[in-house]
């Protein structure tokens, strides 16, 4: 019995001996990343990527003894980014651990350069979260880091993650986040999006959407085109949506949609039939409004909008909504070699069909 | 016929211990990784593989319980009586230095996936000599503890009910269409899962433990249906989450599955999913070394305490030989094969034998 004893004891007992603790009081833990292309290099477009080097901005939250949280940042140059990231610990007098990142900014000029390494740099790194979030901005994506926003006592890389989180809860937005990123990117017959994060008037807000080709920025959607674009790409519920009468602006409220898809081979046609549910707003005004006036109004006016972003779509070759897979899943020896050829020219018609309550 | 070697009650398993034992030994690890090999064969009609692969499980179970039923003995002793003392000896030797390096490899595989997904600085051999001396407590107390604790460590199905938390990432489109590929391709799948559903062989000898042989015949192919249902949930959960070009670069597809759950109270669930797995690698662990003792047993007459040790020592620094966990999966699935002639052509051969040849060693 001895013997299974001292086992036993060493089984259970010399098992913290092993692994490196990390004390959380200890540690720095960056919340958010941002990076740059060096200044000097930044508008020097055809330089060699691998000789372009990048700036990479850490912003680590220092929580103070009166419950105050500062945000500082940590920067450092480098080619590659693991190889950057594992060099700014030379500059930290604490262990800086990126296994909690939250949010990852690119600055217009690298997410144009493609980001495919970096995203399998982090992608590849068991210790951090697949719901990262990948974000652009169109100035120095460090600025983002080191703004002075107002945040409600927040670190700067929290703040940002939950400004871009409430955006997709309230709109109901496609999900955009690393594990997203990998599979729209590596997927066949789709690409990639991501939120586009700006700074006004001391405070961050969404402005667009940047969308991809492959791992490459090809053009933004704006904010107004956003919900077109997500009711093409998938099912919501509780979006609310303006609509454009003659004489007065109405909302709808409380909005269900439904997306269905048709392909045509025979025709090139591809049609996106989308079912919009809703409630119009109460109001002294919208008494008087017919609901086959808003209904048709609606209709044209949603047409339109999303032609408006096919066209950009098109335009750029790229497949955001997933219309590849679509027909990946539906037919046959399916191609995407002769799909993406096909894709500018495909003649994509948006059918919608709306009921409105009162 | 009456066993060669009679195993008194308080040593015997009860038959129904095959369901835990065969299904524990079977999902084993792989369960971790098989989606990946599957879909780089098929792509999205990796679950048609699957169920023929389980089929022809099914098959071996079945004619492994014709032999086993026939001569009522564990391998090794079959092996001794048919081929006689020299070829005897050499195929038990064969068969330890398989079960011994099902050992090796499992317990590296596990060292690596606490390496990678939990404390990226730990010590491999550190870390092998505690399973090491956990199983050696196992396996000194005999095939019922063994038994005990794969019961015990079944438990870990209930964490796959996690998965329904990812509800909206899953894309269920991924699985269309549906039978695009060859023939050829999916028997090409179909060999390359074979060591995923591997383990089954383990019944060759502890079959004369279970105390009613034939009835144990319905629990392992209920084990063997179980396995098949488990791997199918998983591999259809991951066929939905992850895009097929994805998936083929993703090395731990389960564990990213866990890694994409997330509560408010409990920030890294791939940590319960990689620590629950030490539960059930133990156990494998334990009953091969155990299959390996009681080959030396059954052909050396070596005592199996004075072997286990020895055993213990070989798997110790064996297990430290392989350079990476690339080489670790590689070497998993050649062995695997291995297994599946072990099933596929050596068993049916000896079935063969026992009917056609009068037996040497009847009436004893």
């Amino acid at each position: 019995m001895k013997p299974f004893i001292v086992v036993l004891l060493m089984v259970t007992l010399l098992t913290s001996c092993i692994a490196k603790t990390e004390v959380i009081e200890d540690i720095y833990m960056a919340l958010a990343m941002a990076v740059d292309f060096k200044p000097t290099h930044d508008d020097e477009a055809s330089l060699d990527r691998s000789r372009k080097g990048i700036d990479l901005t850490l912003s680590v939250p220092l929580y103070t003894a009166d419950h105050k949280v500062e945000s500082i940042s940590f920067k450092e140059s480098g080619i590659t980014l693991k190889e950057t990231i594992s060099s700014i610990n030379h500059k930290s007098d604490q262990y800086l651990s990126i296994s909690k990142l939250g949010a990852v900014l690119f600055s217009e000029n690298v997410l144009r350069s493609g980001i495919g390494e970096y995203a399998e740099t982090l992608n590849a790194d068991p210790l951090i979260s697949g719901r990262l979030i990948l974000a652009m901005t169109e100035g120095r994506a460090e600025h983002i880091l080191q703004g002075d926003f107002r945040t409600n006592n927040q670190p700067v890389g929290r703040y940002l993650c939950n400004i871009v989180e409430n955006n997709f809860k309230t709109f109901d937005l496609p999900r955009m986040n690393l594990h997203q990123f990998i599979y729209e990117w590596k997927g066949i017959g789709m690409d990639p999006v991501m939120p586009i994060i700006e700074i006004s008037e001391k405070k961050a807000t969404l402005a667009g959407i940047a969308i991809l080709k492959d791992d490459s920025y090809m053009g933004k959607l704006t904010v107004e085109e956003i919900v077109p674009f997500t009711w093409m790409k998938k099912n919501t519920r509780n979006g609310s949506y303006v609509v454009r009468l003659p004489e007065q602006n109405t909302t709808i409220q409380d909005s269900t949609t439904r997306v269905r898809y048709k392909y045509l081979p025979n025709h090139n046609q591809f049609n996106i039939y989308i079912r919009v549910e809703g409630k119009l707003t109460k109001s002294d005004l919208s008494k008087s409004i017919e609901l086959s006036e808003v209904r048709n109004a609606i209709n044209k006016q949603f047409t339109n909008q999303c032609e408006t972003v096919i066209a950009k779509l098109q335009k750029w070759g790229t497949d955001p909504l997933g219309l590849g897979n679509v027909v990946r899943s539906r037919v046959r020896n399916w191609d995407e070699r002769i799909w993406k050829e096909q894709y500018p020219s495909l003649n994509i018609k948006i059918i919608v069909d709306s009921t409105i309550r009162r | 016929m009456p066993s060669h070697h009679s195993i008194q009650a308080n040593q015997q398993i009860p038959s129904s211990s095959a369901l835990y034992i065969i299904f524990g030994t079977q999902v084993g690890l792989d369960y971790l990784t098989f989606q990946r090999k599957l879909t780089q064969a098929v792509g999205q009609d990796a679950w048609i593989a699957l169920l023929i692969t389980a089929l022809l499980i099914h098959l071996a179970i079945w004619w492994m319980f014709t032999l086993l039923n026939r001569q009522q003995a564990d391998l090794a002793t079959i092996n001794k009586r048919l081929l006689g003392t020299w070829i005897g000896a050499l195929f038990n030797t064969a068969l330890i230095v398989y079960f011994l390096l099902i050992c090796m490899m499992s317990i590296r595989l596990y060292s690596e996936i606490v390496r990678i997904w939990i404390f990226p600085t730990i010590h491999i051999w550190v870390l092998e000599l505690i399973l090491l001396l956990l199983s050696y407590y196992l396996v000194s107390g005999g095939l019922r503890v063994i038994a005990g604790f794969f019961m015990f460590s079944q438990l870990f199905i209930v964490l796959n009910g996690i998965f329904y938390f990812l509800r909206n990432y899953y894309h269920p489109t991924n699985l269309l269409p549906i039978m695009t590929h060859t023939i050829p391709e999916i028997s090409q799948a179909v060999w390359s899962i074979i060591p995923s559903f591997m383990g089954v062989e383990a019944l060759l000898m502890f079959y004369p433990y279970l105390n009613n042989g034939k009835k144990a015949q319905r629990w392992s192919h209920g084990a063997n249906a179980i396995t098949m249902t488990v791997y199918l949930i998983i591999l259809v959960f991951t066929l939905m989450f992850f895009s097929q070009e994805q998936l083929k670069d993703e090395m731990w597809p389960t564990l990213t599955l866990f890694k994409f759950v997330e509560f408010p109270f409990m920030e890294r669930v791939e940590f319960i999913g990689a620590t629950f797995q030490l539960s059930r690698v133990t156990p494998i662990l334990s009953l091969y070394l155990w299959s390996a003792l009681q080959t030396s047993k059954q052909q050396f007459r070596f005592s199996k305490r004075r072997m286990l040790p020895v055993y213990l020592v070989i798997v110790f620094i064996g297990s430290l030989m392989f350079h990476d966990v690339q080489q670790v999966l590689k070497s998993y699935s050649i062995i695997g094969q291995v297994g599946f002639v072990l099933l596929f052509v050596y068993v049916p051969l000896l079935i063969i034998v026992t009917r056609w040849l009068p037996v040497k060693g009847k009436g004893l």
